[in-house]
């Protein structure tokens, strides 16, 4: 049956992100907001839908990033099952959840960060992007597509397709790739290792040039959040929450899931649709945390693989303990890609994959579910309450993006007081201060298609509510 | 060689799925030769498919206001329109072109579309629309056909 369900204010195509700097009586930066325009009502739009079709519909959430929300949404209904699910059915959702974040994060950086990185955040707006980047270093770009692409070729082997697959289902999965499949990723693997350290090269060299960006793009004490293994381990499918300051001292540890809402509360402002999560005991928004990468490594002890370990200690040493620049997310993206690819080469060897256990089958046992993972951007929430026929009541949804909201809002702020002088807004400030949002790879395109970029607007506004400027990229 | 059609576009908001109806639509023709492909987004993965096609056509909603279905040819483009997460089909044959060597001739049918509220239905305007797309579609891809044929 078809539903249609009217939202006001209804948005469309235009308009998805903008930011406006407010200035004080004396024309200096007070403050800075990343406004969301877009509405997507999602958890509206799925009451009263079958538990079981949950992973279908929010995968369409995204065409970015549809196998993190399959896998959270499948594990809510994992829990609303009551089942442990197999163990190959485990396993080869861990090796999903690997390659989406192998090409996620092969997106943002090569397709998406690269080209300021290396061409430099002033260089000409017109051959900033992944075209400048191919006729300045085309080996680099071309081993940079070829990464993504073994990010998505992984996901097709699984799901059958490179997006929206409906493949992981509430208690386990659909199918299992054939030896010959696994065999054909296997031996990709050593290119994508060489292209990832080539990377991480690159990039550390880069952070002795870019001093500046590493001070000011969203450089600042918050808290960092996600999910780790039973000792603290680098964890991306399933674990416990873990909360750690940028001090490193652990404030909260081991917290079931499903009690995320003893530590996370959600505020909401006028002037923005994307929700303000906070840590519950620091209030808001002194709470204010971060997610994604960064946060990953931040919080994690170890990741337990050889090269990310190696990479993990540098990075540390680098940034004297836990990196609080946001600028560090790229460097983080980087050591995750290589991270993934170790694990993604022990999972293929892995003989439970061989089992035709892939599901466990049950009926509705619990009449609430919250399935928690690590999208590639960070800890996504599913959480759903159901009735006794598995009918949707209630959906909460807390993506990525959401979490680091409050810090996003903070990292403007801060590359504004650098960056922008004076009552005009120049290119280079504009694309810094996207580039600081950038940084977090926010996904927030995801809604409707035709805007064809980000479309970013970036209005200047003095204490008297005056626009002295607006600029617009994309 | 083959012709790829790519239509594309949220289906779960409203219009936006016009070009996805009328690519669903076309694939169920099964016309000779031609690949038929269905997606969210323009993103990366299809420049290889494009750089191996023969010739593409992309089916797209027109939120602009224009009231009838528009056929535009599509030149690669490079100046800054790609932005990774979502590209537009100037960008992905520019992809196709520097990755992979080659893009085919490509047209961009644009479907009008009015209503993009969350849900799965077309508004009359775009159902007409996508009737009037399938139709442009088979007429292309019949008349190249001849075309290719013809040839010595």
């Amino acid at each position: 049956m078809t539903r249609h369900i009217l939202i006001d204010p209804v948005t469309r195509i235009e308009g998805h992100a903008k930011i406006s700097i407010h200035l004080d009586d004396d024309g200096n930066v007070a403050e800075a907001r990343f406004h969301v325009t877009e509405f997507r009502g999602f958890e509206r739009f799925c009451e009263g839908r079958p538990f079981w079709e949950m992973p279908g519909i929010t995968a369409r959430i995204c065409g970015i990033c549809p196998v993190s929300h399959l896998l959270a949404s499948a594990k809510a209904g994992d829990a609303i099952l009551s089942v442990v699910i197999p163990p190959a059915a485990e396993k080869l959702r861990r090796l999903m959840n690997l390659g989406q974040i192998v090409q996620s994060h092969a997106l943002s950086f090569f397709h998406l960060s690269a080209p300021d990185l290396l061409l430099g955040f002033d260089s000409n707006p017109a051959m900033r992007n992944i075209f400048g980047l191919m006729a300045a270093d085309p080996t680099l770009a071309r081993a940079g597509i070829r990464l993504r692409q073994l990010g998505q070729d992984i996901i097709a082997m699984l799901g059958g397709s490179k997006i929206h697959p409906a493949w992981a289902v509430p208690g386990g999965v659909r199918s299992a790739p054939t030896a010959a499949q696994r065999a054909g990723i296997v031996e990709r693997l050593p290119e994508a290792r060489a292209t990832v350290l080539d990377a991480l090269r690159r990039f550390k060299a880069l952070l002795d040039t870019h001093a500046e960006e590493v001070a000011a793009f969203g450089n600042f004490p918050s808290l960092f959040l996600g999910l780790v293994g039973p000792n603290g381990e680098w964890e991306h499918y399933d674990g416990r929450l873990r909360v750690v300051d940028s001090g490193g001292a652990i404030i909260a540890d081991q917290v079931d899931p499903s009690r995320y809402r003893d530590i996370i509360a959600e505020a909401v402002e006028p002037w923005s649709y994307l929700k303000m999560p906070y840590y519950r005991p620091r209030g808001y928004p002194g709470g204010m945390y971060r997610v994604g990468p960064l946060a990953r490594l931040n919080i994690c002890t170890r990741i337990g693989t050889l090269l990310a370990d190696a990479e993990l200690g540098e990075m540390r040493q680098r940034a004297g303990g836990i990196a609080t620049s946001s600028f560090y997310y790229h460097y983080a993206r980087l050591i995750e890609i290589l991270a993934a690819l170790e694990r993604i080469s022990l999972l293929l060897d892995d003989p439970d994959l061989d089992s035709p256990r892939l599901r466990a089958e049950a009926g509705v046992n619990r009449f609430e579910g919250v399935g928690v993972s690590e999208a590639p951007r960070g800890t996504l929430f599913h959480h759903y309450t159901v009735d006794a026929n598995g009918l949707i009541q209630r959906v909460n949804l807390i993506i990525a993006t959401g979490h680091n909201n409050l810090a996003m809002n903070r990292t403007i702020a801060q590359i504004a007081r650098h960056f922008v002088r004076g009552d005009r807004i120049c290119e280079g400030a504009l694309n810094r201060v996207e580039a600081g949002i950038r940084a977090y790879d926010p996904c927030l395109s995801c809604s409707t298609h035709a805007a064809g970029t980000m479309p970013l607007t970036l209005t200047l506004v003095a204490a008297d509510g005056t626009v002295l400027d607006e600029v617009r990229q994309g | 060689m083959h012709y790829l059609i790519i239509g594309y576009g949220n289906d779960l908001r409203g219009d936006d799925a016009a070009g996805r109806v009328a690519a669903d639509m076309i694939a169920a023709l099964h016309l000779p030769d031609v690949t038929v492909l269905s997606v969210h987004q323009l993103t990366p993965e299809l420049a290889p498919i494009l750089a191996q096609a023969r010739g593409a056509v992309f089916l797209d909603a027109d939120a602009s206001g224009c009231q009838v279905v528009r056929v535009t040819y599509v030149l690669p483009r490079t100046d800054g329109q790609y932005a990774g997460h979502i590209a537009t089909p100037g960008a992905l044959l520019a992809l196709a072109r520097a990755v992979y060597g080659r893009s085919p001739d490509a047209w961009l049918i644009s479907i009008p579309a009015i209503d993009f509220t969350l849900g799965a239905s077309l508004s009359p305007q775009a159902r007409d629309g996508v009737v009037q797309a399938v139709d442009t579609v088979r007429h292309m891809t019949a008349s190249a056909d001849r075309a290719s044929t013809a040839q010595p």
